[in-house]
Formats: C-alpha cells, structure tokens, sequence
C-alpha cells in the first residue's frame, strides 16, 4: 500500500516540476517569449506534437480554456491518459480494471497511432 | 491490515482478517497485502502460511522466492496458472485447478509480473520534450505489453528498461535544450 522509495522520489521530483511550472508559466506569457521555443520546431520547421503547450498552459492558468484549447487539443487527452499509466503504473495493487485495460498491446499500440496522427495532422493541417 | 487475493482472473478485496477467513482459497492462491515485497502464494505468505500447514516448507529453497508484483494480477489474461476454484477450502487445497496433491504448488512461477510500460512518461516526454525520441519510448511500450502477452517477461523487462532510458534521454535532451531554446524564443 505504500509507494517505493523511487516511486515517492519521482512523485515529488514531479510535483515540484509541475508547481514551479504552474508558478512560472502564470507569471510568464509563452507567447512573448520568456520561454524555450520547441527543439522539434526549431531544427525542422515543423510542430511536435507537443507545441503551443506552454501558451496553453498560460491561457489555462487564467482560466482562459478556449485559447488553451484551440492552442493544442490533443493535450486534453494526451495528458490524462499520460497520468492514467503514470498512476496505475506507481501503484499496481489499485485501479486494477483501468491497468487491465491500459496494458493491453492494443491500447498502448492505439495511444501510440493517435499521437502520431495528430502529430502528422497538425502539420498538414496547420493546427 | 487489509489483504488482497487474485481469484477468478481479478483482483480482489481489501479484506479483514475475518473476512479472508470467509473466503475459500487455496495454497496457491496469490495474497498482497501490506509488508509483502509483491504477490506471493498464500501458502508461502507468512500471514497465511500456517493455515496451510506448513506446506510451504515442502518447497525447494529456490522457488520460494517466486513471488510477482502487486499488479501481476491485473496484467492479463495470462495469468491464468494462479488459479483456483470458489469450492477449494483453504485447510485442504485439493480443488483448486493448478493443484495437485503430489506437487504442491507446483505451478507458483506460472506467471512473472508485467513491467512498467512507462507510457505514461513517453508520452509526457514527447510532448514536452519536443523530440522523436519519446516516439521511440512509446514504440518500445508496446513491445513490453505485446512480449509480456507472449510470455517473455525477461524480453519485457528489458523493453520495459529500454523505454526507461529512452525517456531519461529524452528530459535530459530537453533539459540540455532549454537554455538554447530560451535564448532563441527571447528572454
């Protein structure tokens, strides 16, 4: 029932990471720089499927969901279902029907098709 | 303490220590609960080893260490030679499918745990990372599910390590990046 000392490490490490970037990303706005512009975007010229993620997570942090969403919809899925493996995976004694489900090859092979699909779609697309 | 018992495919509980005296399990039966490093047999598990009268002791030293995570349970249908029967009765252990009076407990190992896929943090890295790297991390996540179905857990595991430092590299990429990518995005 109790977390691993690894698992407890990589949880607080996580959370940290994420405070200093709610507290970062609400003071800063992405959009006027203050912020690392995309590796992917910069070498290629084109998106990863992560870009506009910083300017969303700013929109969201003042509680502007619609500029956070048209920057990059994806994140609404990828990110709870990133969450959903990262809990089920720290702790395998809960949620047991959701793990079932998430180790299935077909679902992890699913995820995997959609984040290259969106990554592909953005680029054609213009998204 | 609460326990838990892998019966009929699934995981169950938690359970009291009276309410797990009502419950019909077998030897084989795998048992988690609190201070137990994973899954382990309820005939070896020191909670509930005795009620099986010591049958545990018939084991060779080596095996009896064969004990799979907390979540090897719900990693599949595989994990179908922890099995047991709703009529077995604990105190005799006959019924149970995978038992047989002769070899007790024989079929313990049947089942390693799956390993993480560590999907969730390929797909975080990935994205906040910018780099095809954490593609490569959620590529390997499916080998470590689709091996595990097949029964190679050691060709998991290592998959499953694989994806790990796929997605180290990835962060410390993104993290080398950083300072790059502030100057070229503007301060």
């Amino acid at each position: 029932m109790t977390l691993n000392r690894r698992t407890t490490i990589t949880a607080v490490a996580a959370a940290l990471a994420v405070a200093a970037a709610a507290i970062y990303y609400y003071t800063v706005d992405p959009a006027e720089g203050h912020a690392p512009r995309c590796m992917f975007l910069t070498l290629t010229g084109y998106r990863c499927p992560g870009c506009g993620m910083q300017r969303a997570l700013h929109a969201l942090l003042h509680g502007d969901i619609a500029t956070a969403w048209s920057l990059n919809p994806f994140l609404w899925f990828a990110l709870p279902v990133a969450g959903a493996y990262i809990a089920v995976e720290a702790m395998p004694w809960r949620l047991a029907g959701l793990r079932r489900v998430l180790i299935r090859t077909s679902t992890v092979a699913a995820i995997g098709l959609l984040v290259l699909t969106w990554w592909i779609a953005r680029n054609m697309a213009g998204l | 303490m609460k326990y838990w018992l892998f019966i009929d495919g699934r995981q169950q509980g938690p359970f009291s220590y009276d309410e797990l005296m009502t419950i019909p399990f077998t030897a084989e039966t795998p048992i988690w609960y609190e201070g137990l490093s994973g899954w382990m047999p309820a005939g070896q598990a020191p909670a509930t080893a005795a009620l099986f009268g010591g049958m545990s002791g018939n084991r060779p030293a080596g095996e009896s260490t064969s004990a799979c995570n907390p979540g090897t349970d719900a990693c599949g249908d595989t994990a179908t030679s922890w099995t047991t029967t709703d009529t077995g009765s604990p105190s005799h252990g006959t019924s149970g499918t995978a038992w047989t009076g002769s070899e007790p407990m024989r079929r313990t190992d049947g089942v390693a745990p799956c390993p993480p896929t560590n999907l969730g943090w390929a797909i975080a890295a990935t994205i906040c990372c910018c780099i095809p790297l954490g593609v490569a991390a959620i590529f390997m996540a499916t080998r470590v599910t689709s091996r595990w179905q097949n029964g190679d857990y050691d060709g998991a595991r290592r998959a499953s390590e694989t994806t790990e430092w796929l997605i180290i590299l990835s962060i410390v990429l993104g993290l080398l990046w950083a300072p790059v990518g502030m100057m070229i995005g503007g301060f």
